[in-house]
Parts: structure tokens; sequence; C-alpha cells
């Protein structure tokens, strides 16, 4: 018996031991693993402080959808702004800021942005240490009637969800003092995927609308600074699913609508 | 270093509390860096079994008869296996029920993204299949039933091993507080076993059966889905534990297996500190699960 449990732990470190070397080999080559379909720009962090460096600098056409992506090999915090020259669909103000630490592998930080016609820039304020930061950029040209329709949720004209969705959820913010009250309720059966669009005008107090259940969860899908959280579709576990929202000294409105299996329920 | 017949009570305190904490801190420090598979592999082999080794070594302790590392017979290793199968139902009926609570009453759990996505690649799996299977059955054994569980049943055997099962839930606080009870209950089905057989290959059988279980039945059953338990486990849970209780008592007494007895009849004052801290040490881990849910 003795014999045989330590012959049992030999083998597994004979047998674990290359596979964690191969783990690990893996992980090296795939440290960064920005999507073929983006353009990439890789910053070495190594050679000189950064104070608002222009990193890129786009002019769109028409509108578009803008998808970035972030990943680092360095723990110490950069600071990245995405500008645009305009305004950004459903944000307050027409730039975005990411504080980006250590993500590699299949982990980033990334964002999508709906832009109308126009300049857009990125920059990065970071100082002089080793590593990399690699930011991956992609634009869609985007339907005219799309972008109408969500530069009128922009606007504060919500009520005009996507092809599909159906309301669950609407109410007046004004006045309304919640703490995590579930507004509405999904069971989601296996291997199904849920399109959800949530859409608020707030613009001051504080707006949360967040998604849980089992062990997963996503918060804050929209805030008064994120005020359009547009047909994020999602494949959670099996299981029952909670929408909750949490308001204090807000203003406007907010909209849920939810897609199930292509239809609207 | 003075020399002991046998594991002590304070040498099992002092032990666990130093395992509790290294796992912990080890987890933190490693996980991110090598992965969930390759981390629980550090786990078992450096903070859980080396200690238990390293004391059996230093003391001059035979493995065979202290920490009971022997054979036992067929039929009381294929009872094992299947008491292993019965009470995980069991088990896993109780963490999902504990989570569901847990969910209701303080929050949903935030999860670790960036450490999920590092635990993703196809070699962490078998590492991790390997290590919950094969090592973990091992490790942890010998560990709890074959060094702890020994060093209590100077009190008395049943003593030894509800001792040695509750200490080994709380242990498995580090994987959630829904964790502890259903640990709990399968750590005092191996001591039962071991108690009564005189031999870690039972509960070795049973801890690789339950874990196995865990990978392949949970999901097939749809005991790993998020949610409310499936309404059938409501009553496969009680009838899994009554087979599971009918198994046990069938397994066969090996005569002249009792546990060993050495040194001080009474636990020392350096015992009981060290038992406190880990109490305190683990309950810490537990309400810090519960902060993290209600700030959720």
């Amino acid at each position: 018996m003795k014999k045989t449990v330590f012959a049992i732990l030999i083998l597994c470190l004979a047998v674990g031991l290359p596979l964690m070397a191969l783990d690990l080999q893996q992980r090296g080559l795939n440290k960064f693993r920005v999507p073929q379909r983006f353009a990439k720009i890789t910053v070495d962090l190594n050679t000189h402080d950064r104070t608002d460096e222009l990193l890129l600098e786009r002019q769109l056409s028409e509108p578009a959808k803008v998808e970035i992506m972030m990943q680092s090999d360095s723990a110490a915090l950069k600071q990245v702004r995405f500008v645009a020259e305009s305004e950004i669909l459903g944000l307050g103000q027409p730039e975005l800021e990411f504080m980006v630490g250590q993500v590699t592998g299949t982990a980033s930080m990334a964002s999508t942005t709906v832009l109308p016609a126009g300049r857009y820039a990125i920059y990065l304020t970071s100082h002089k240490h080793a590593g990399q930061l690699v930011i991956g950029y992609q634009e869609h040209p985007i339907d005219p009637a799309e972008f109408v329709r969500l530069s009128r949720i922009h606007q504060g004209d919500l009520n005009n969800p996507p092809s599909g969705y159906t309301e669950v959820f609407s109410a007046d913010l004004t006045g309304l003092e919640v703490q995590n009250q579930v507004i509405y309720s999904l069971s989601v059966k296996n291997s199904e995927t849920i399109g959800i669009s949530v859409y608020t005008s707030a613009k001051q107090g504080m707006v949360s609308v967040d998604m849980a259940g089992g062990t997963s969860n996503w918060t804050s899908l929209v805030s008064t600074e994120h005020r359009i959280c547009d047909q994020m579709e999602v494949s959670p576990p099996a299981g029952e699913y909670q929408i909750k929202l949490t308001c204090a000294d807000a203003d406007g409105q907010l909209y849920v609508f939810v897609k199930r299996n292509g239809e609207g329920r | 270093m003075k020399r002991t017949p046998a594991p002590t009570t304070s040498q099992a305190n002092a032990v666990f509390l130093f395992t509790a904490v290294v796992t912990l801190v080890g987890s933190v420090l490693l996980q991110p860096r090598i992965g969930f598979g390759a981390n629980l592999w550090v786990n078992e082999y450096v903070y859980i079994l080396l200690p238990a080794l390293l004391l059996a070594w230093l003391n001059r302790w035979p493995l065979d008869t202290t920490y009971k590392l022997r054979g036992t017979s067929r039929r009381n290793r294929l009872i094992s296996l299947l008491a292993g199968v019965s009470l995980w139902i069991t088990a896993a009926y109780l963490s999902k029920v504990g989570k569901l609570l847990l969910d209701r009453w303080f929050g949903v759990m935030p999860v670790d993204e960036a450490a999920q996505s590092v635990s993703a690649s196809p070699y962490q799996i078998i590492l991790l299949m390997i290590g919950a299977v094969v090592l973990a059955p091992i490790c942890e054994e010998i560990m709890f039933r074959g060094f702890i569980q020994t060093a209590y049943e100077r009190y008395s055997p049943t003593y030894g091993y509800l001792i040695t099962g509750i200490l080994f839930g709380a242990y498995h606080v580090l994987n959630g507080v829904s964790e502890v009870i259903p640990a709990s209950v399968l750590g005092v089905g191996m001591g039962f076993l071991v108690s009564r057989t005189g031999s870690l290959s039972s509960s070795m059988l049973f801890h690789a059966a339950a874990n196995l279980s865990a990978a392949f039945l949970g999901p097939a059953l749809g005991l790993s889905a998020a949610g409310p338990p499936p309404s059938w486990t409501h009553l496969a849970a009680p009838v899994s534990l009554v087979l599971a209780l009918l198994l046990l008592r069938s397994v066969d007494r090996q005569p002249g297996r009792d546990g060993l007895t050495g040194g001080d009849e009474r636990t020392p004052l350096k015992g009981v500190v060290f038992l406190t801290l880990t109490i305190l040490y683990l309950l810490a881990m537990g309400i810090m699960e519960i902060v993290a849910r209600l700030r959720q």
C-alpha cells in the first residue's frame, strides 16, 4: 500500500511537471491575445515617462462602432484615455478613461463605443517601467437607421428598443429610492442566449442596473456615466437570474428590454 | 526536537494552522501566475502532504501503523467507493442549498474573471482533474485521517473522526463558506471508514469517488448549474445519506487496528492556542467572504 501510494505520487509528478511546463510555455506565447480582426498598437513602456502622449488618431468618415481592447504584462497602472471629437453615444462626456494593470491571456480591458463621424484619439499616461501595453482597435460602420435609433436614446428618447426586444421594465427615476430591487426575473435554460438592452437618461444621483444569478453577475449595466447598454448578449449557466435596480437622488427614466431565443417575450 | 511516539494534538493543531495559512497565502500569490490546476498540485504536495511526511520522518513514525498507510479487504474498498459516490450526492445537495441561502442572505459572490481566464487552458484542466481525483485523496487523507485523526484518537476513535471531520470541513472554507458543512459530512464519513478499517486506502478510495462524482456526475445531473438544486435531489439527498450510512455500517471492522496513543493524554495549552488561532483564522476567511458578498 505504502509503495503503491508513493509510486502514484511520483508518477503524478512525472506527468504533472511537463504539463505545468507546457502550460507556462503556452501562456508565454499567448501573453497578448489580440484577435486578428483588430489593428494593433504595441507600446514599449520602458522607453520613457509619458503624460497624455498621443498613441493613435483616427478620422471617421461616417458613424461607426469602435471597439478597443487593451492588454499589458506590466502590473503598474497606466492611464489610457479614449477621446472623441464630438460625443460618444451613451456617455455624458466625450471621453473614456481606463486604468490598465496586468491583463494578459484571455483577459483584457475592452470597450465598444458608438461615435458620429469625426476624429477620435487615444492618449497614454505612464511611468517608465518594464513591460508592454497592447491596444487593439476596430471600426465598424454602423447602419444609419441604427445610429439614428441610438442617437434618439442618447438624446433621452429611451423607448427605442432594437428589433426583437421586448420591454420588461420602465420607470421614472425622479424620487425613486431603491437598493438592489429586483425589477425582472428570468429563468435561463442550458445554452440559452439572452439579449439585454438597458437605457437611462439619468444625469445625476446614483443609478445602477445589475444582473445576477448563480455565480455569474454583471454589474453596472448602466449608470449616470454610461447610459446605454445596447444588445448585450450573454449565455449564462442555466438557472435563475435577476435584474436589479439601485437608485438614489436620480433624475430621468430607465427602460429595460430583453430578447430571448431570438424572439421578444 | 523532542520526538514523540505518535502524533500529538499539539502537533496536529500546529500543522493544521500552518497548512490553512500557507494554502491561502500560497494560492493568492501563485494561482494568478501558475493557474488553478497547478496551484492545486502545490497545495496538495507542499502544504498538505509535506508537513505530515516531514513530521513522520523526524519522529520516525512508521507510516503503515501511525498513518494507517496500509491496505484493506476488497469488500471494504468496494464499499468505500460506493459510499463515496452516495455521500457525495448528499454533500452536493447541501453545498447547493448553502450557496443558495448565502446568495439570498448576503448577495452573490464576486467572480475573479482574471484568475479564471488564467486557469482555462487544457493543461490546467488536466492538472485540476488529476489533482482533484488522485492527489487530493492521497495527500489530504495522509494529512487529515492519517496524521490529525491519529492524534485526536488518543481521546477516543469517535472523538478522533468527528473532530477531524469538522477540521476537514473548516479547512474547505477556503473554497467557500457553503463548502464547510458538505466537506465536514464527507470528512466524518471518511474518518469513520478509517476508524473502522484502520486503513487509509478506504478513505482514499471514498475521497477519490466523491471528487470524481463532483467532476463528472455533478454536471451530468445538473448539480453544477446555477440556481436552486434540481427538485429530484430533495428526495435523492436523504436517500443517499441513508444509503451511505448503511454502506459505512457494513464495512468490516479490521481487528487489531485501533489508533495509536502516545505522549500526554491531555491537550497541552499550546495545542489549544494553535487550534484557537486556526478557528479564528478560518472564521475570518468566512467573514471576508460574507463581506465580499455584501459589497457586491
